[in-house]
């Protein structure tokens, strides 16, 4: 039998946005699950991001996000300082992710438009992105439109 | 489009459009060489090689085909993301280079022998892959110094 949920609702007037609060034993997939349905239900911006350091959850808010990439079988997110790995495929995060902020920029990188300080041309023709933590990546040059047209918008 | 069905797709237009230029140039080079009242298709050496002219001919325009279905099936390396605009130009040259030698010294159009023939063809191919090389670095350069330019106007119409 599966864990059941037990739900309260608490009316107080002093609570003009309604606030939750989740009391658990333990962080687990299934809080993590209900914190995901809630953000999704709510309205609010777009879905916080579940991402983890081994086992232990975070949740990122779409804001900090700087890029999310492939690395062999995973994907990794990074936030101005850390560097967190995430269950999904980068196709499918994309799906979660505002588009007016992030841009696919290559097969296997999306980046924050928001976070990037500028971009950058060598002479082997590599369109090289600064980010504005000094982190550094590369755009294909396929996307090149897509990154002028995101921009200018 | 996967890179296996983007190579197959330009090998298939690179070999029919070989073989539409190779006869091409080879009517108007027979018609350049008929002043003496005969037919050829072929230079005299690739007659003489492959013995008889018609067989030549056929031979020529298959090479042709295959020349430049690999020139055009070779093309597709350009839409590797993962190298860098001047890995993939350079790596073309080179295979297109020397597949033309190969070409060339089958159909007898130059010879080995003659090196001055020979260093000319390699300018008139580099020429070309210089000046694409650099119209397209600048076309890219030019659109980044403008993607900067925009970028910052929006980052400073979020705040």
């Amino acid at each position: 039998m599966r864990n059941m949920v037990d739900i309260d609702v608490v009316l107080d007037e002093k609570y003009a946005d309604p606030k939750v609060t989740i009391q658990t034993k333990e962080k687990t997939e299934q809080v993590e699950n209900i914190i995901y349905a809630i953000e999704n239900v709510s309205g609010s911006d777009f879905p916080a991001i579940p991402a983890y350091v081994g086992e232990k959850i975070e949740l990122l808010s779409q804001r900090d996000v700087f890029r999310a990439y492939t690395q062999g079988r995973r994907v990794m997110i990074q936030t101005g300082d850390e560097t967190y790995t995430i269950k999904k495929s980068l196709s499918s995060l994309e799906e979660d992710l505002n588009p007016k902020r992030f841009l696919r920029i290559s097969r296997s990188e999306i980046v924050n438009m928001y976070k990037v300080d500028r971009f950058d041309i060598n002479i082997a023709g590599t369109i090289g992105i600064e980010f504005e933590n000094g982190q550094k990546s590369w755009a294909a040059r396929s996307r090149v439109k897509a990154i002028k047209e995101m921009i200018k918008a | 489009m996967s890179f296996r069905n983007r190579v197959i797709f330009l090998a298939s237009i690179g070999f029919a459009l070989g073989t539409l230029i190779g006869t091409v140039i080879t009517a108007v080079s027979a018609t350049m060489t008929y002043a003496d009242g005969t037919l050829y298709l072929c230079t005299k050496e690739f007659n003489d090689f492959m013995k008889d002219p018609l067989l030549a001919f056929v031979a020529q325009a298959v090479v042709c085909g295959l020349y430049g279905m690999i020139g055009m099936g070779g093309s597709a390396v350009y839409s590797i993301e993962e190298w860098s605009l001047l890995k993939a130009t350079v790596s073309h040259f080179l295979l297109t280079v020397c597949c033309y030698y190969i070409t060339a010294f089958f159909c007898r159009w130059i010879s080995p022998a003659n090196i001055a023939d020979c260093l000319f063809m390699l300018v008139l191919f580099v020429i070309p892959y210089l000046v694409i090389w650099l119209s397209s670095y600048l076309s890219y350069r030019s659109k980044i110094m403008e993607i900067n330019r925009e970028l910052i106007e929006m980052k400073a119409a979020m705040n």
